[in-house]
C-alpha cells in the first residue's frame, strides 16, 4: 500500500480530492435529507415523517399509486422498447431502420412535460383529437395518461438496451439453430429472446427508476393521482413543510435505490455498454410475416405518435391555443422572450454549459480512480457517485436545498455565491457526472492496459501517460458524457424544482410555471426553444469535436 | 557470478495467491541475449514485469549495471519492452509512436526526426511514418513496436513473446531478423517466449521456468542435450523415458539396467543417489534395424508416420513405449504397423533422472 502510494502519487491526490468533493455534493445533502427525517428541530431522534407516510392511509395510497406506476411504466417501457429493437434490427433493413432508431430515441431529447403537454393538446378534455376530431369526453389526466406519457419518454431506454444486446449476438447462434432445423418463429422464441433475457430485467428496472423519479409528468397530467415525487413537490412549494417533504422523499429513495442497485448487480457491469464481439451481419435476421405485421404494426404507430406529440408541441408553440383557437400567431414567443423568458434561456444554457464539462471530467476521474489505480475502496467511488443517477432528482435536489440553506455551506458563502449559482451547478453535475462515469468505465475497460504500460515504459509519468495516451483515447466517451449532461441538465426539472434564486431563472421551471397558470401556448414556446437549444447544441459540438453519435444522447 | 542484469532471490504472489515467481535468480551478461522459456503459468512473463517494474517484487533485487532499479517506477527504468499486442498507441502515427519516448524526454524536433527516421529504417519501415499503426501489417507493426523500443538506446531491451500473434513463416522469418539485429545493436535483452524453436534461434543463453523457478540456464546446446531436470527435458524438444534399475556408479555417472542391457551413461544433478532412474532417450537418438542385429532390442512398429523430412515411430518394446524420429531416404518404405523391428540407442545418448517420487 505505501508502495503504491508512493509509486501513484497522483493517484493518491486524485482519490483524496475525489473522497472530498463526493462527500461535499453527494453524500452530505442525501444524509441532510436522511437527518431531517429522523431527527426532530429540537435535535431528538424522531421518526416521524417517515412513519406517517407509511401509516397515513392518504399517503399509504400515494406510495401504493408510485409503485403501481413505476411498475406499469416498467412493463409498458421495456415491450416497446424490446419491440423495437426486434423491428429495427429483425423486421427493416436500410433507411426504413436508419429512420426508425431516430423516431425511436427522440423522445430522449425532449423536456420532460413536452410530451405531457402536446398530450393535452391531442388528447385532453378539448384534445384535438379525442374531442374535435371524435367528439369524446375523456380525460387523459390520471394514471391511464400518466402511463401513456411515460411509456412514450422511457422506452427509447429500453430500445437501447435491447438494440446493443441483439447486434451483440452471434449470428452463427440463430444460423445453428436454422441449421438444426428450428423455425424463424421457433429460433426467436428459444434462442434470440432467452439471449435477451439480461435485457429484460435491466431495462424494467431502470425505466421503473425513471418512472418513480419523474416530477413534471405526475404534475402535469396526474390529476387526482398523486405519486411521491409530486408530493415531496407539493409538501416545499405548497405547504412549505420540510419535514413532511423529507418523510415522502425518504420512502421514495428507498425503492428507488434498491432497484437501482439490483440492476446493476444483477445485470452485471456495463454488460450493456461494452460493444464486443463481432457485429451481426443479420443473414438469419428476417423474421416470418406472421410476427413482421404486428411488430411493424406497433412501432410505426408509435413512431407516428412520437412525431405527432412533437409536431403539436411546435404547433401549440405557434397557434393561440391548440384546439380551441387555431390562430397562427407568434403572440406566445413574443411573450416568452419579452417577459422572463430571454433571461430563462440564458440563465439556464449557460449553466448546463458550464456544469457539463465538469460533469464529464467528475466521470472520467473516478472512472480512472476506479478502474486504473490500486487506491484501497475505489469502487466505493464508483457506488457513491451513482447515488447521483440513483436518487430520485427531486430527493436530490431537496437534499441540495437542505445542504445549501444550512451550516457549513450556507456561512462558507457557497450559497449566496454567483447569485446561488453554485446549487445549481452542483445539482446538474451530481445528476449526470454518473452517465459520464459509466461510459468512460466502458471506454477505459477496452483500453488495453499494456498501452499505458508501454507508455510507463517509454518514460512517460503517470500524469503524462494519462494525458498523452489514455485522455486522447477515451476522447469519445468523455464528448458524449459532456452532450449527454448539457442536454439533461437543459431539460431536467425534478432535480431543480425545489431550488429557487432571486438571480437565475431555469427553463424547466418556468414551462411549469406556465402550464400551471393554464398558459399552455407559452409553455409549449419555451418547449420548442428549449428543444432547439437542446438540437443546435448537439450538432454544433459534434461538428466541433468530430463524429460521435447522437446515441450519446442516451 | 554478477551481470548486468541481475535478479536475486524474487518473488511476487499475486493477491490471488498465486505465487508467480518463487525466487528467481538470474544473471544476464552485457549484450547478452538471454530467453525465459516455459510453459504458460510458469512465471516467465511475471519475471519481465518485474524487471520492467509493472509489478513489485515480494522479495528479491533487480539490479541493471550496477544500479538497484526494483525501486524506481517503471518509467525511470533505462529498459523498454516489446508487447505481446505490440501496444502501439492507435491514435498516434508510426512516427508519433516511435518518437514517443523521445518526446517524454524532451528532445527537440530535429534530433527527434534523425533518430526516429533511423530507428525506421533500421526495422526496414523507412517512408512508412505517417501511416497509422492499424493500416499496417502484423509483421509490420512488430517492427514499429521494435522501433519504439531500440531508439531510446535503453540499456536493456525486454521482449514479451514479440512473435506469438504472427503466423507460422513470418515468425520464422522475424526470429532470424531480431537475432541479426539484436547482434548488430548489441543491447542486452531478455525475451520471453513459450516456443522453444525461437528462444534456441535466438538467446545465447536460455533460462528454462518451472513452476516459477529457472529450472535450467543454459546454451540451447546445453539444455538441449545436458537438460537438468525431467522438466527441462520434457519441455525442450521431445523426450522417452523408460524406468531403469541402477547397479552402480561410475565417477559421477551411473551404471544402470535400461533397454534390455546394463550401460554406463550421464547422470543429472539428483540422479546420482537414487536407486531407481528414469533414462531419457531423444526420439532422434533411436536407431532402427532389423530384429536380432546385435545390440538391439526388439520393438512392434504400432504406427509408422511419413512427415516429410522425417519419419516418426511409435513403438512398444519390453521396457516400455517409445517414439522414434529418423530421416527417410527418399522412395524408402515405411515399416507395415505391427512389424518387429530392432531398436538401438548408444549409451552416450541417454540420461538418467532421478525417477519420480523420489526427488
Amino acid at each position: 500500500m505505501i508502495r503504491a502510494v508512493r509509486r501513484e502519487p497522483a493517484a493518491a491526490i486524485l482519490a483524496t480530492v475525489a473522497a472530498a468533493v463526493l462527500a461535499l455534493i453527494l453524500v452530505y445533502p442525501l444524509a441532510s435529507v436522511l437527518r431531517e427525517a429522523v431527527v426532530s428541530e429540537k435535535g431528538v431522534l424522531d421518526a416521524s415523517p417517515v412513519v406517517r407516510v407509511l401509516t397515513n392511509p392518504v399517503s399509504r395510497q400515494i406510495l401504493l399509486n408510485t409503485l403501481v406506476m413505476g411498475a406499469l411504466a416498467g412493463v409498458l417501457g421495456t415491450s416497446l422498447g424490446l419491440a423495437f429493437a426486434l423491428a429495427t434490427t429483425r423486421a427493416v433493413r436500410g433507411p426504413a431502420r436508419t429512420a426508425m432508431h431516430f423516431v425511436a430515441l427522440l423522445p430522449l431529447i425532449a423536456p420532460p412535460f413536452a410530451l405531457a403537454l402536446s398530450t393535452i393538446f391531442l388528447f385532453g378534455r378539448n384534445g384535438l383529437v379525442t374531442r374535435q376530431l371524435l367528439g369524446l369526453e375523456i380525460s387523459p389526466y390520471g394514471l391511464g395518461g400518466l402511463l401513456f406519457v411515460q411509456t412514450i419518454t422511457f422506452f427509447p431506454v429500453a430500445y437501447l438496451i435491447f438494440d446493443a444486446l441483439v447486434r451483440q449476438l452471434d449470428p452463427a447462434l440463430e444460423e445453428a439453430a436454422l441449421d438444426l432445423g428450428a423455425s424463424r418463429g421457433r429460433i426467436l422464441r428459444t434462442v434470440t429472446l432467452p439471449l435477451l433475457r439480461p435485457g429484460l430485467a435491466g431495462a424494467f428496472l431502470i425505466i421503473f427508476v425513471e418512472s418513480l423519479a419523474d416530477l413534471a409528468n405526475p404534475l402535469i397530467i396526474g390529476g387526482d393521482f398523486n405519486v411521491l415525487a409530486s408530493s415531496v413537490y407539493l409538501a416545499i412549494i405548497g405547504e412549505f413543510d420540510t419535514r413532511k417533504a423529507v418523510g415522502f422523499a425518504v420512502v421514495l429513495l428507498l425503492p428507488s435505490l434498491v432497484a437501482f442497485f439490483a440492476q446493476r448487480i444483477w445485470v452485471g457491469e456495463d454488460s450493456v455498454v461494452t460493444v464486443t464481439g463481432k457485429p451481426s451481419t443479420g443473414r438469419v435476421g428476417l423474421i416470418e410475416p406472421a410476427l413482421r405485421w404486428p411488430l411493424l404494426a406497433i412501432t410505426v404507430g408509435t413512431g407516428v405518435v412520437v412525431l405527432a406529440l412533437y409536431g403539436t408541441v411546435v404547433a401549440g408553440a405557434f397557434t393561440k391555443l391548440l384546439g380551441i383557437d387555431n390562430t397562427v400567431t407568434l403572440d406566445n414567443f413574443r411573450f416568452v422572450l419579452q417577459g422572463i423568458g430571454t433571461k430563462a434561456m440564458t440563465d439556464t444554457t449557460l449553466l448546463s454549459a458550464l456544469a457539463a464539462p465538469i460533469a464529464g471530467v467528475t466521470g472520467l476521474l473516478v472512472a480512472y480512480l476506479v478502474v486504473r489505480t490500486q487506491i484501497r475502496g475505489r469502487a466505493i467511488y464508483d457506488y457513491v457517485l451513482m447515488l447521483g443517477a440513483a436518487a430520485p432528482g427531486i430527493a436530490l435536489g431537496l437534499g441540495l436545498l437542505l445542504a445549501f440553506n444550512h451550516p457549513p455551506l450556507r456561512w462558507s458563502g457557497a450559497t449566496a455565491a454567483f447569485g446561488g449559482a453554485l446549487v445549481f451547478i452542483v445539482a446538474f453535475v451530481v445528476r449526470t457526472a454518473p452517465v459520464s462515469l459509466r461510459g468512460c468505465v466502458a471506454a477505459l475497460l477496452q483500453i488495453d492496459p499494456a498501452l499505458e504500460h508501454a507508455s510507463a515504459n517509454l518514460g512517460a509519468s503517470t500524469p503524462t501517460t494519462f494525458r498523452r495516451i489514455t485522455l486522447p483515447l477515451m476522447r469519445r466517451a468523455v464528448l458524449s458524457g459532456v452532450i449527454f449532461s448539457f442536454t439533461r441538465n437543459m431539460t431536467t426539472l425534478s432535480t431543480i424544482a425545489l431550488l429557487v434564486s432571486p438571480s437565475w431563472r431555469i427553463m424547466t421551471g418556468q414551462i411549469l410555471n406556465e402550464i400551471d397558470a393554464q398558459r399552455l401556448g407559452s409553455g409549449a414556446a419555451y418547449s420548442t426553444i428549449l428543444i432547439a437549444i437542446v438540437v443546435v447544441a448537439i450538432v454544433a459540438l459534434q461538428r466541433l469535436f468530430g463524429h460521435t453519435a447522437i446515441e450519446v444522447a442516451a | 557470478m554478477t551481470g548486468f542484469l541481475e535478479l536475486k532471490g524474487l518473488r511476487k504472489r499475486f493477491p490471488n495467491g498465486t505465487l508467480a515467481v518463487d525466487g528467481v535468480d538470474l544473471a544476464v551478461s552485457e549484450g547478452e541475449l538471454v530467453a525465459l522459456l516455459g510453459p504458460s503459468g510458469c512465471g516467465k512473463t511475471t519475471t519481465l514485469r518485474l524487471i520492467a517494474g509493472f509489478e513489485d517484487p515480494d522479495e528479491g533485487t533487480i539490479s541493471l549495471a550496477g544500479r538497484r532499479i526494483d525501486m524506481l517506477p517503471p518509467n525511470r527504468r533505462d529498459s523498454t519492452m516489446v508487447f505481446q499486442g505490440y501496444a502501439l498507441f492507435p491514435h498516434l502515427s508510426v512516427f508519433e509512436n516511435v518518437g514517443y519516448g523521445l518526446r517524454v524526454r524532451r528532445v527537440g524536433h530535429p534530433r527527434l526526426r534523425e533518430r526516429v527516421d533511423a530507428a525506421l529504417a533500421l526495422v526496414g519501415l523507412a517512408g512508412l511514418g505517417d501511416r497509422r499503426p492499424q493500416q499496417l501489417s502484423g509483421g509490420q507493426q512488430q517492427r514499429v513496436a521494435l522501433a519504439r523500443a531500440l531508439v531510446l538506446e535503453p540499456k536493456l531491451l525486454l521482449f514479451d513473446e514479440p512473435l506469438s500473434n504472427l503466423d507460422a513463416k513470418l515468425r520464422e522469418q522475424l526470429r532470424l531478423d531480431l537475432r541479426a539485429l539484436q547482434q548488430r545493436v548489441g543491447i542486452t535483452s531478455v525475451y520471453v517466449t513459450h516456443d522453444q524453436a525461437e528462444a534456441m534461434t535466438l538467446a545465447d543463453r536460455v533460462a528454462v521456468m518451472d513452476r516459477g523457478r529457472v529450472a535450467q540456464l543454459g546454451s540451447p546446446r546445453e539444455i538441449y542435450d545436458e537438460p537438468a531436470t525431467r522438466f527441462v527435458a520434457d519441455f525442450v524438444g521431445r523426450a522417452n523415458f523408460l524406468p531403469g534399475t541402477v547397479r552402480g556408479r561410475d565417477g559421477a555417472r551411473l551404471v544402470v539396467d535400461v533397454l534390455g542391457r546394463v550401460r554406463t551413461i550421464a547422470a543429472a544433478p539428483g540422479a546420482q543417489d537414487a536407486s531407481a532412474v528414469e533414462v531419457m532417450i531423444r526420439p532422434e537418438a533411436i536407431q532402427l534395424t532389423v530384429a536380432g542385429a546385435p545390440d538391439t532390442v526388439a520393438a512392434r512398429v504400432v504406427r509408422a508416420s511419413f512427415l516429410g523430412a522425417n519419419a516418426l515411430y511409435q513403438l512398444a518394446s519390453d521396457s516400455g513405449e517409445l517414439v522414434a524420429s529418423l530421416p527417410l531416404d527418399r522412395g524408402a518404405a515405411l515399416p507395415t504397423d505391427g512389424a518387429i523391428v530392432g531398436v538401438r540407442v548408444r549409451d552416450d545418448a541417454m540420461r538418467a533422472f532421478p525417477a519420480s517420487g523420489t526427488l
